[in-house]
């Protein structure tokens, strides 16, 4: 399917005020925007305050990216009438070795996918992000936590030693 | 990569240009994600790691993954009052003992919820998450109870026990419901002793088995909700027209029914003699049965079905116990994964953080320490992190 020249474009502004012009149907990806789209069908300029524009590019890329490969899907179907399980399957596992390597993101990138993700509700990609972040997690000790996600403790030795002494069960090894 | 301003954290004084830090549901959502045992670990990174794991939703949210993820967990009762729990990924057991009871524990054949109601031969009934080895004891005299099923009731948001017993000794059975949180037992029917079934399978709401009357099978329930028993035989229940040994099980949130035919036998190109297990699945209602799976697996041999995971079917041979699995797509039996210590039936279990602490009283709490084997670390504050 060619994209149609009268196709809608939306400009999208990030919080250091750089503008992305992408295609309605990119931009409908965002649950958060096709929301603002469907109460007010003339808006053409949306400003994100809360995503930095080089965030919002890998959103939108992964929205494109996604976009690209159902309509692809669609215009398999199309023409042949129906879709070929192979093929279909082949579509399906090329897409999630993209997604697989745009995953490959430093652990501060991966934050602010999943704060942008959840802030535009896009949710494969939400569930993406949060997939990868849940991966990282596995198998970390909570001092190995704290490290890799920069988080600050703020339990007291006293409450720690109280939380651990509540489940001693989760802290002993399996045979 | 130096970056002030982190995310996985509560508090972000930095905070600039827009960034934030990661909400509630957001960390919420990836600790779904984890092992129980590994949520529970994590609550000493900080008070919001520490928060999550008590929050409701998120206590649903995780039951229903690890609902999806298809029950990885077998449950064994040891001859004494040792409880273990294998995973069927690593095979890697944990133990527990439930204090002062020093006999068996019978176990149910499915857990509801992550949840299962244990009796020993004192009539001592009592509740257990084997994940969190939360235990509470059943309230009520010891009665002879020959069959305890906990169900939940999604309406009133519940769960119930259902317990069938012989308190006389004679024909009738009388069947009983507790509403969890509540000392009384409520009456909801009658049996007789003629009535023989076996099964005990819950599925959302509703607990299963296979009634024998007079040479008959038909397909009971009791509906938690509802607070019903119902009946169907084999002219609605379509699996119980086939000539062969039934065993129910449930696949993947629907109930199943496992036959092995006695009047097929398959051979395969060098002779060699199978049996044929046909697996059945319930739809929408009693009347509503598909075949998923064709299974060839040694003949002379009895095979307990376990679970289905992805596209596998997990196996107790009740010959040499071992646990095999049936691999669906090529057609595969075996080999040997496991060998269970002893000859024993193992139900099969999801994790799960469900906690009944605001149902019960603090008396009703049963201590559960951990198994043999295991090194005394108990609240020593080792870290055995690296051990998963």
């Amino acid at each position: 399917m060619a994209r149609s020249s009268t196709e809608n474009m939306i400009t999208l502004m990030s919080s250091d005020g750089e503008e992305f012009m992408v295609t309605e149907k990119v931009a409908r990806e965002c649950t958060t925007i096709r929301n603002m789209l469907e109460d007010d069908c003339v808006i053409t300029n949306i400003p994100l305050p809360n995503v930095t524009s080089d965030i919002l590019s890998m959103v939108i890329e992964y929205c494109m990216e996604h976009v690209a490969a159902a309509e692809k899907a669609a215009a398999e179907t199309a023409e042949k009438g129906s879709s070929s399980a192979p093929a279909a399957a082949k579509a399906n596992k090329d897409l999630e070795e993209w997604d697989k390597a745009f995953m490959n993101v430093d652990v501060y990138t991966l934050c602010d996918l999943i704060l942008a993700a959840n802030y535009l509700n896009v949710s494969g990609l939400l569930d993406l992000t949060i997939q990868t972040a849940a991966n990282l997690i596995k198998g970390k000790s909570p001092e190995q936590i704290r490290k890799t996600f920069h988080i600050q403790n703020d339990l007291s030795l006293e409450e720690e030693e109280k939380i651990r002494s509540q489940t001693p069960w989760a802290f002993e090894k399996s045979e | 990569m130096d970056n002030p301003n982190h995310c996985i954290r509560n508090t972000n004084p930095e905070n600039k240009g827009g960034r934030d830090s990661m909400p509630f549901d957001v960390l919420a959502d990836i600790l779904t994600r984890l092992p129980a045992k590994m949520i529970t670990r994590l609550r000493v990174v900080n008070k919001l790691w520490e928060s999550i794991p008590k929050n409701s939703s998120f206590i649903e949210a995780h039951l229903e993954r690890a609902k999806q993820y298809a029950k990885p967990f077998l449950l064994l009762s040891e001859e004494d009052n040792t409880i273990t729990l294998i995973n069927t990924d690593t095979w890697e057991k944990t133990s527990m003992v439930i204090n002062g009871h020093d006999d068996k524990f019978n176990l149910p054949n499915s857990c509801c919820d992550g949840l299962v109601c244990l009796t020993n031969k004192d009539d001592r009934s009592m509740i257990l998450n084997p994940t969190t080895r939360e235990c509470f004891m059943i309230p009520g005299l010891p009665i002879r109870t020959n069959l305890l099923e906990l169900g939940f009731d999604s309406s009133s948001k519940v769960y119930k026990v259902l317990r069938v017993s012989n308190p006389k000794l004679d024909e009738n059975y009388i069947w009983e419901l507790l509403t969890v949180g509540s000392t009384l037992w409520r009456e909801v029917g009658t049996t007789t002793g003629e009535d023989f079934f076996i099964g005990g399978i819950y599925v959302k709401g509703i607990v299963y088995w296979v009634a024998y009357k007079e040479g008959e099978r038909s397909l009971l329930s009791f509906d938690f909700k509802e607070e019903r028993l119902s009946s169907a035989n084999a002219s609605t229940c379509e699996p119980l027209r086939s000539d062969g040994y039934e065993q129910l099980l449930e696949v993947r949130g629907s109930l199943g029914m496992a036959i092995t035919r006695e009047d097929i036998t398959i051979y395969s190109p060098d002779e060699e003699e199978y049996q044929l297990m046909e697996i059945w699945v319930m739809g929408d209602g009693i009347n509503s049965w598909s075949k998923k799976h064709s299974l060839a697996l040694p003949a002379e041999v009895y095979f307990e079905v376990l679970f289905l995971k992805a596209k596998k079917i997990l196996l107790h041979n009740k010959e040499d116990n071992g646990l095999y699995y049936y691999d669906l797509e090529n057609h595969l039996f075996g080999p040997k994964e496991f060998d269970l210590p002893r000859l024993q039936s193992c139900t099969p279990c999801v994790e799960s953080l469900v906690t009944l602490k605001d149902r019960f009283s603090p008396m009703d709490l049963v201590l559960v320490g951990s198994g043999g084997g295991l090194q005394g670390t108990q609240g020593d504050g080792i870290d055995v992190d690296k051990a998963e």
